[in-house]
């Protein structure tokens, strides 16, 4: 199924320069990450080498190389955010789900990383939940929004 | 007829109807910002209590005008009358129905101001708020008016109207010539002469060229590129299209950060629509020129804002800069002449093709010409985006606009340009905003992100923030920057946790002087924040090094010197 998209979509591109990141994003759209299948076929179907795809790839923090966790949490890591408490809030949500900044639980159930500045600073601090944001948030109401506690 | 006097017919029959005789029009403001605070709901339950109680009104939406701080924002628009009302969360929509549309009010205590002049059933004009009366709304003009996914409210409201002068009655020397009067440098923070740089690349003998509009604007705090984009991304289309036709480029990109969804999505319906009516792609508007626009959404690498590093994202590479020479116009996109200018400074040419270079030479200082757009944040009552002649005082942004810190807390600090740029004192409000008069102060006006700091805030903390991100965010390509950002982070660890010493600050002055030695801005520029508050701040390393104290008492470290409290 995944396979069967991969190869539809690469069809497109065949050939084409200029196109690699789109290429990336539709990928990562589909199988949720950039396998090393996908970076064969991708190198395949673009006219490059492996280690070229490879190494874009590895370029760029919103990339990933490995399945993406069930749930993700971001937290803004721009100076307005700081200065609103930022901080207090990382030390919160490491504290209620048992998992460090930048890192996934062991299970992959859970990643908790800092999001780019995008520059909605008038609900600093935010949180994102696989995407959904959830501005002016404090310690305390972390736990209700990550609902139950520790990622085992 | 020609083919742009039909646009403008059917675009100004849209936008007649669109704001209605009869019927009132609602608008929810759909930036991102107001996204953030909930203007989708806000939008669910505006159309289900309209549709639930038979109400005749058109529900609409459009970009965001600039007031981030009182989001979720509502524009009623009666008898070609506009009021903003602010803070329209879900919940109080009902009342807004209520109020406004039921029984015909105005509830004025709601109200941010009414559109015009002249005072209106107890509501003032917008323009006369704290907010607005210092603004210079050029770029701006069709932010929070226009909905941004319709090319027909753009076109009405003068859209593409200078695209169509300069490909009808003017040479691309002519259109260069109107860029090099109007005095407009580049508003990404490099400050150079847009005309200039256009004339370069109409030289280069190479074809094809290439146009590059950069909106990878990663700095944080900096969102005035965002806010353009998603409320009127026609105005840069339009811009980037009058450089090529200049330029002579048959071929253009806009490399857009990961981070803007919205604006991706804005962007990818206005270059549909603008396509659909020949405004982009082959034999533009009948009159023989081509040019064909492409967008390209980056993945997450600050970098990419740099001129090169964007140019090896755009052609399949890692997104490392290089060192220059060769500049883009000599050799670019794919090895071809290429121009890049920030999504700012094309906005701004079709103003200055419409009304001409002199026009717009007349707004600004000698040094510094038009208006810049600032987006204000951290503690500051009133965050936003606001659009302001160069050469206004910082104080007027500060306290007029912004509100101040609003907490009690004195000003400390003010973080200008990025994290590439560093930190001035509450003493230089009476800075104009204007590059000039930041540079000697050791910073950069940068592209327009101002973020206020209170005396709550510990510097050298916060420094340490922006090298962690400048360290973060190096490429490693070059051994000065991969290495020196590295041990600023470290050295400024150390200092946070009380183990500083004194020859750390040496150590800081001479590695700078190592980080220039970088091929790109990334690297050169780096150690600024560090640099600019040893520089404003010394008392603050002092404290940290000497006292072994924090007095913001935001290090793991007593808030004052042990020595004193013994």
């Amino acid at each position: 199924m995944v396979q069967e998209k991969l190869d539809d979509l690469l069809k497109e591109y065949r050939g084409k320069r200029g196109v690699l990141l789109e290429v990336f994003h539709r990928v990562q759209e589909i199988q949720g990450y950039i396998s090393p299948q996908a970076v064969e076929a991708i190198a395949t179907a673009l006219g490059m080498s492996p280690a070229h795809v490879y190494g874009a790839l590895t370029f760029y923090s919103e990339l990933r190389t490995t399945p993406p966790p069930e749930r993700s949490i971001g937290l803004c890591g721009g100076p307005a955010c700081y200065l609103r408490g930022a901080e207090k809030v990382r030390q919160a949500i490491e504290g209620h789900i048992g998992v460090a900044m930048g890192q996934a639980s062991p299970d992959n159930k859970t990643e908790v990383k800092w999001v780019q500045c995008p520059g909605i600073c008038h609900v600093a601090p935010f949180l994102t939940v696989d995407g959904k944001i959830h501005g002016k948030v404090t310690p305390e109401v972390v736990p209700q929004i990550l609902g139950e506690g520790k990622e085992r | 007829m020609s083919t742009f006097e039909g646009l403008k017919t059917d675009g100004e029959a849209a936008w007649r109807n669109y704001m209605g005789d009869t019927k009132p029009l609602l608008q929810v403001g759909m930036g991102s910002c107001g996204v953030a605070a909930g203007a989708e709901e806000a939008l669910a339950v505006l159309r289900r209590e309209v549709t639930a109680r038979n109400i005749p009104a058109t529900v609409s939406i459009t970009g965001c005008n600039g007031m981030c701080f009182a989001e979720p924002l509502v524009m009623v628009t009666r008898e070609g009358r506009t009021v903003t009302y602010g803070e329209m969360t879900p919940e109080r929509i009902p009342a807004l129905v209520e109020e406004v549309l039921v029984r015909g009010g105005v509830w004025a205590e709601a109200a941010l101001g009414v559109s015009g002049e002249e005072e209106w059933q107890g509501i003032r004009p917008l323009a006369e708020t704290e907010f607005f009366r210092l603004q210079e709304r050029r770029l701006m003009a069709r932010c929070g008016v226009i909905d941004p996914e319709n090319i027909e409210h753009n076109i009405a409201l003068g859209g593409y109207a200078a695209l169509h002068k300069a490909l009808s009655g003017m040479t691309p020397e002519t259109v260069i010539q109107e860029m090099n009067q109007s005095g407009l440098a580049g508003r990404g923070g490099a400050n150079f002469p847009c005309g200039r740089k256009w004339d370069f690349l109409r030289q280069a003998k190479a074809t094809p060229k290439y146009m590059i509009c950069n909106a990878d604007e990663g700095d944080p705090g900096a969102f005035v590129n965002r806010i353009l984009l998603e409320s009127d991304p026609h105005l840069v289309i339009e811009g980037i299209l009058i450089g090529a036709y200049a330029t002579g480029a048959e071929a253009a990109y806009i490399y857009l950060r990961e981070e803007y969804p919205l604006a991706a999505r804005r962007l990818r319906i206005a270059l549909e629509q603008a396509r659909a009516r020949g405004l982009v792609g082959d034999n533009i508007l009948g009159l023989g020129f081509k040019c064909n626009l492409e967008l390209v959404v980056g993945a997450g690498s600050y970098v990419c804002g740099e001129e090169t590093g964007l140019i090896s994202s755009i052609q399949d590479s890692r997104g490392m800069p290089r060192i220059r020479p060769p500049f883009p116009a000599q050799a670019g996109v794919f090895g071809k002449p290429t121009n890049v200018n920030n999504v700012e400074t094309y906005a701004n040419a079709p103003l200055i093709i419409a009304h001409g270079g002199q026009w717009y030479a007349s707004m600004g200082t000698e040094r510094a010409r038009g208006t810049k757009m600032f987006s204000i944040s951290g503690h500051i009552v009133r965050t936003g985006v606001v659009e302001v002649p160069l050469g206004t005082p910082l104080r007027r942004i500060f306290e007029e606009a912004g509100g101040g810190v609003g907490n009690g807390r004195p000003l400390k600090a003010i973080q200008s340009g990025g994290p590439l740029s560093g930190f001035l004192t509450a003493r230089h409000l009476d800075l104009p905003l204007e590059p000039q008069a930041f540079a000697p102060e050791g910073v950069l006006m940068g592209s327009g992100g101002l973020v206020f700091v209170d005396e709550g805030a510990c510097l050298v903390d916060m420094v340490l923030r922006y090298l962690t991100f400048a360290q973060d965010e190096s490429c490693a390509r070059c051994t000065t920057c991969r290495i020196g950002t590295q041990r600023y982070v470290d050295i400024l660890e150390r200092i946070t946790q009380g183990k500083g010493r004194p020859q750390d600050l040496d150590t800081f002055r001479w590695l700078e002087g190592v980080m220039r030695n970088g091929n790109c801005a990334h690297g050169q520029a780096s150690p600024t924040a560090v640099i600019s508050t040893l520089r404003h701040f010394p008392e603050e390393y002092e404290a940290h090094i000497r006292e072994k104290c924090c007095p913001a008492g935001v290090c793991p470290l007593p808030a004052a010197s042990p020595a004193l409290t013994r």
